[in-house]
């Protein structure tokens, strides 16, 4: 289908229409690297001479690089690279947080057509254990202060051969710095295919050992029309200045932040710090950041903060946000508060930016996750995979043979990944619904579905409805267990400072939740606690709350779950 | 830099600006099906029932096949084709010339993710047996009428295993209509991969065994913003008739026309009939024929009649054409008297489409090539594969990266060779300038590029001022080696009846040369020829006529 509100996108970006003319594609060069088509670019154009990159160092000094400048490092750094043996395909650990060396590696290593296994800081020792001996990584460039912690453990590290240490290396590790000194002046970058592998990531699966997930180089070009609706169609517009609190080891970070800004030839900024609304208030300030792209987390974080705009001096015009459900009242703070056009995107790891907002082209409706993007098809489906009409809540799936963002595979399975593809389609494992206008609704996880008393439940909207009360701080919703009903819905929740954890306070958020939404989806249960199990990139593991509440019941997970 | 003459097309086709604007890029899909990109595409569209195909009968009767209806027949014949045991990037023959079973056994192929082999009927037994044995292929679908010819000269092809024949067959051989009678229910064609090899084509080499060239799915995208071009951006105008006299089995017949026609829902017309200037212009008429695609040579024999549109009620509007230059003459005889836009355009079956004429977008130079096509970075190089400034003769060279149009390899040898590489430049063969506005203007080939006395003297221009002379019907150029000069030059020439074939008029030619070209360009030694040694693409054989030249040097 051709949803003409786009057609916009033909003429800015690669989309195009079919010649039948009943639907978008997205159109990809046939040779494509990450380093060529963003820093190496502008490196060779008349955007040499423009900042690529501004990294704030924590004592406050500043250090900025012009495209020619990174392009020149990473060229030097391939040199190096190579002649300490990293050929094409070969998976090169990148463990620098956000700061220039991470840059440098990542262009470095797209330029000899190997793969950036990239490693969040963040990720713990047992995490970065399995993922240095599964994607048997012979190099990692690192950080002393990350690294120095993990000394100890890495004889167990079994295939890492070379450590390239930015900071203070140890006997027998290399400098970084030293890397960047070899003459590069005949060095020639490797022509990669548009599916030769770019980047290797692990995803933080809330169940099982994280799993590497590889993308192609494609993924600068398959994103491009996406990125140009949530970055609300500026992403041609001179003078952008892009900053993200996340992780550029991340997805989000990494391919919806730095490469685009870097494709289009704007300015990034880069820091290491500790999150905190008023440090990040400051920042944006001080860098006058226009563009970010922030997990609903951060933004819930920044959104403590009231009318920021009467104490800061902000510059700031367009967060794109991705990973979890945005509450409604915190897209109303953006918009109301914060001033800015926040815009949702929604993908998995896997495969991504199907739905999404665009309110340049679009109103957002909040609470919604958007429309369904162009280039691909996106539909609700049952369970035997056919398409569901409007206002019917079904899984969220992705025609296998469209999808442009599909990725090569997991590390070791190349190929669609068995786990997603069921016929024709790419499943999400998400529930939600498509309104009359186009727009659709997350329910919940297919997991997280509640089936209680015949009813099948999202936890949430029980959870947004609860959040929306002032009593309370954080809430998250499972189905427990229950003899007569099969399950009841079950909130655990964080009250507000001085809110006594008490059943008065729990008959009134009941009641509330029986005024706001429907009868059956009041939590019959609702436990107080203090802190959430939480994952590394900032979402509450529903899971483990899901456990414990059955744990309680007394039952075992896998009668009431399965679907 | 991207030609901003260019810009229409990144609204109407899959030609986008690159995120730093400097460069058109031609988009191509993750996933591409031949099949599924064109008559798949429209069989599920609102278009369905419009007219895919009609082919003309021998007795001029006709049968017509709707979009839906080809599909079907296509969903058909691949599951006869599966149940022969046909795989997935296995290549199948199709020797079936002109045809609905071409339309249906090429569909039905890439619904399998098999690889379409063409063949052409004008090949002998030689031919056919070289191309099959050396493909190895299994399953070859052909027509009564070549194959009884063919069959007991062709013994030896040990790889065959089944022979799909449309007409009367023997009777170890399979009927192609049994294979419509299977139920399409429950098919479900291949998603295939852009880069995933679709068709197998031999190209006629003038010179040693025909090689086997691959071509991926994406070849049709990435031809999509050229042939918009060469149709004058009239490809997606509805009720379009379209039709080429050249064979299906080559690139301009199949993919210049009748793929890129199915591709935008157009109605495609096909005859397996004779060519000749009479019945082309009774068959444009009475088909009502709007877009074609026909190779010069063929226009040539056109042109022989003055004033069509005086005898006939033409409907013929674009004419794109390709495969060897055309010569201005026949260009304005185009343009004045056919009253058609004639759109050149340059390429091998290698890699192509990178050079060519849009008379919508930008005033056609009759002689010239046309310019660069967007998506394409095309240069001037010399031997070392340095490239020549504007105004300079060298060859004609597409930068590797990037080039979307680009073959798969020969058959087995998959894989670009290093013989067609120069750096990252891929070696076209043939020679060219580049003026100062861009245009290109033919130069001949490589190897027939005549260094003498220091000057490289293309042959082409040498030919086009002889046809320019009204005494010369037809003339071709070569060097000859000469211990003195290098090379000189040599031109064999048929002039039109009553001539006399004597020293008078050699001097008249060669004075004539002198005065419209360049006087170091003149041909020192004119023969006098009745026929030219052809090609079965009807070029003049080049290399046969330096082999004339030969026992004399010696």
């Amino acid at each position: 289908m051709i949803d003409p509100v786009y057609s916009i996108l033909t003429r800015t970006t690669n989309l195009y229409k079919d010649p039948v003319g009943d639907c978008y594609r997205v159109g990809l060069p046939v040779n494509a690297n990450i380093a060529a088509d963003t820093i190496g670019r502008h490196a060779n154009n008349g955007n040499a001479e423009r900042i690529a990159l501004v990294h704030e160092h924590r004592n406050g000094s500043i250090q900025t690089y012009t495209y020619q400048e990174l392009d020149n490092l990473a060229t030097r750094l391939a040199v190096s690279l190579a002649s300490l043996g990293v050929r094409r395909g070969d998976p090169v650990a990148v463990h620098t947080a956000q700061r220039p060396e991470t840059a440098i590696a990542h262009m470095a290593i797209y330029k000899l057509g190997a793969v950036v296994l990239t490693l969040s800081h963040l990720a713990g020792p047992d995490a970065t254990s399995h993922i240095l001996n599964d994607s048997k990584a012979a190099f990692i460039i690192t950080h002393s202060d990350y690294w120095t912690p993990l000394r100890d453990i890495a004889r167990g590290f079994d295939h890492l051969k070379h450590r390239i240490i930015c900071g203070t290396p140890e006997l027998g590790e290399i400098l970084f710095d030293d890397l960047l000194s070899v003459c590069a002046d005949h060095f020639e970058p490797v022509i990669t295919a548009t599916e030769d592998p770019a980047v290797l990531m692990y995803t933080s699966g809330a169940t099982g050992k994280p799993k590497g997930v590889l993308l192609a180089h494609r993924s600068a070009h398959c994103y491009r029309p996406t990125l140009n609706l949530v970055y609300n169609l500026q992403l041609d517009e001179p003078g952008s200045i892009f900053w993200t609190p996340s992780d550029w080891a991340w997805s989000g970070g990494l391919f919806d932040l730095c490469l685009p800004a870097w494709q289009h030839g704007h300015t990034v900024v880069s820091a290491n710090r500790r999150f905190s609304a008023n440090w990040a208030f400051d920042f944006m300030a001080r860098h006058r950041i226009t563009h970010s792209f922030m997990t609903a987390t951060a933004l819930k974080r920044l959104a403590e903060v009231r009318n920021p705009r009467t104490r800061w001096d902000l510059a700031m015009r367009v967060v794109c946000t991705s990973g979890e459900s945005l509450p409604s009242d915190i897209l109303r703070w953006c918009e109301q508060e914060f001033g800015i056009v926040c815009n949702e995107l929604y993908g998995l790891t896997e495969f991504t930016d199907m739905i999404g907002c665009c309110k340049a082209l679009y109103p957002t409706k909040p609470g919604s996750m958007g429309r369904a993007f162009p280039g691909r098809h996106v539909a609700i489906i049952d369970e035997e995979g056919i398409e569901q009409p409007d206002g019917v809540a079904g899984e969220i799936a992705s025609r296998l043979e469209d999808d442009p963002t599909l990725i090569l595979g997991y590390w070791g399975d190349l190929g669609v990944p068995a786990s997603l593809k069921d016929g024709q389609w790419l499943r999400t494992g998400d529930y939600a619904v498509r309104d009359q206008d186009g727009y659709f609704w997350f329910k919940c996880r297919k997991d997280d579905l509640i089936k209680s008393a015949g009813y099948r439940i999202g936890p949430n909207e029980i959870e947004d409805s609860l959040i929306s009360h002032r009593d309370v701080t954080e809430a998250a919703v499972v189905g427990k267990p229950d003899p007569e009903r099969g399950t009841i819905v079950m909130a655990y929740i964080r009250v507000a400072n001085g809110v006594a954890k008490n059943d008065a306070t729990r008959r009134r958020l009941q009641q509330y939740v029986k005024n706001n939404l429907a009868a059956y989806q009041y939590p019959r249960v609702i436990e107080f606690i203090d802190a959430f199990p939480m994952t590394s990139t900032g979402k509450i593991k529903r899971n483990v709350l899901r456990e414990k509440a059955a744990r309680e019941a007394g039952a075992p997970e896998s009668i009431e779950y399965q679907t | 830099m991207a030609d901003p003459v260019y810009a229409p097309l990144t609204e109407l086709t899959n030609l986008y600006l690159d995120a730093s604007q400097d460069r058109h890029v031609i988009g191509i899909p993750k996933n591409a099906n031949l099949a599924a990109d064109t008559v798949g595409r429209v069989a599920q569209s609102d278009q369905a029932h419009h007219i895919a195909l009609i082919h003309e009968n021998s007795d001029q009767s006709l049968e017509s096949y709707t979009f839906a209806e080809l599909d079907d027949l296509a969903s058909r014949f691949a599951v006869a084709l599966a149940d022969l045991g046909v795989r997935r990037a296995e290549p199948v023959a199709v020797h079936t010339a002109q045809s609905p079973q071409t339309a249906i056994a090429h569909l039905a192929i890439y619904k399998l993710g098999a690889i379409a082999m063409t063949i052409s009927h004008l090949h002998g037994a030689d031919g056919i047996t070289h191309i099959i044995n050396d493909s190895g292929t299994r399953v070859l679908i052909t027509q009564s009428e070549f194959w009884s010819k063919l069959r007991t000269a062709c013994k030896n092809l040990p790889s065959l295993e089944h022979c799909i024949v449309n007409g009367t067959r023997e009777a170890e051989e399979i009927g192609f209509d049994a294979c419509l009678a299977t139920s399409p229910a429950g098919f479900e064609p291949e998603v295939t991969a852009s880069e995933e090899p679709a068709i197998l084509m031999y190209t006629s080499g003038s010179t040693g065994k025909a090689k086997g060239i691959i071509h991926a799915h994406r070849l049709l995208h990435a031809y999509r913003p050229s042939l918009t071009l060469v149709y004058n951006l009239e490809l997606n105008h509805s009720n379009g008739i379209f039709w080429t006299p050249s064979d299906w089995a080559w690139l301009g017949g199949i993919f210049d026309l009748v793929l890129p026609a199915w591709q935008h829902g157009q109605t495609v017309v096909s005859c397996n009939h004779r060519f000749s200037a009479n019945w082309a212009f009774e068959f444009l008429q009475r088909h009502q024929i709007t877009h074609s695609f026909m190779a010069p040579t063929a226009l040539k024999r056109l042109a022989e009649v003055n004033s069509p549109r005086a005898k006939w009620d033409l409907a013929i509007r674009v004419i794109s054409t390709g495969g060897e230059s055309l010569p201005s003459d026949i260009l304005r005889w185009a343009e004045d008297e056919l009253g058609v836009v004639c759109n050149e355009f340059y390429g091998m079956t290698e890699f192509s489409d990178s050079i060519g004429c849009c008379k919508r977008l930008f005033p056609t130079l009759p002689g010239s090539m046309g310019r660069v096509f967007p998506g394409h970075q095309v240069a001037i190089i010399d031997e070392s594969g340095v490239e020549l400034p504007d105004g300079t003769v060298g060859e004609i060279a597409v930068w590797a990266a990037g080039e979307p149009c680009l073959f798969l390899g020969y058959w087995g040898q998959p894989g670009i060779p290093d013989s067609l590489h120069i750096g990252n430049w891929l070696k076209s063969g043939d020679l060219a300038a580049r003026d100062q506005n861009g245009y290109f203007w033919y130069k001949g080939r490589t190897d027939d590029l005549i260094n003498s006395s220091g000057y490289r003297i293309g042959p082409n221009e040498v030919e086009e001022t002889l046809l320019s002379n009204p005494i010369v019907a037809e003339a071709a150029v070569i060097g000859k080696p000469d211990p003195e000069r290098g090379a000189i030059v040599v031109a064999f020439v048929r002039l039109i009846e009553g001539i006399p074939k004597d020293d008078q008029t050699r001097g008249q030619l060669q004075q004539f040369v002198k005065q419209n070209l360049a006087s170091y360009k003149y041909p020192r030694i004119i023969e006098f020829v009745d026929e030219f040694p052809m090609t079965n693409t009807g070029k003049i054989r080049r290399g046969k006529l330096r082999e004339m030249t030969a026992p004399q040097i010696s």
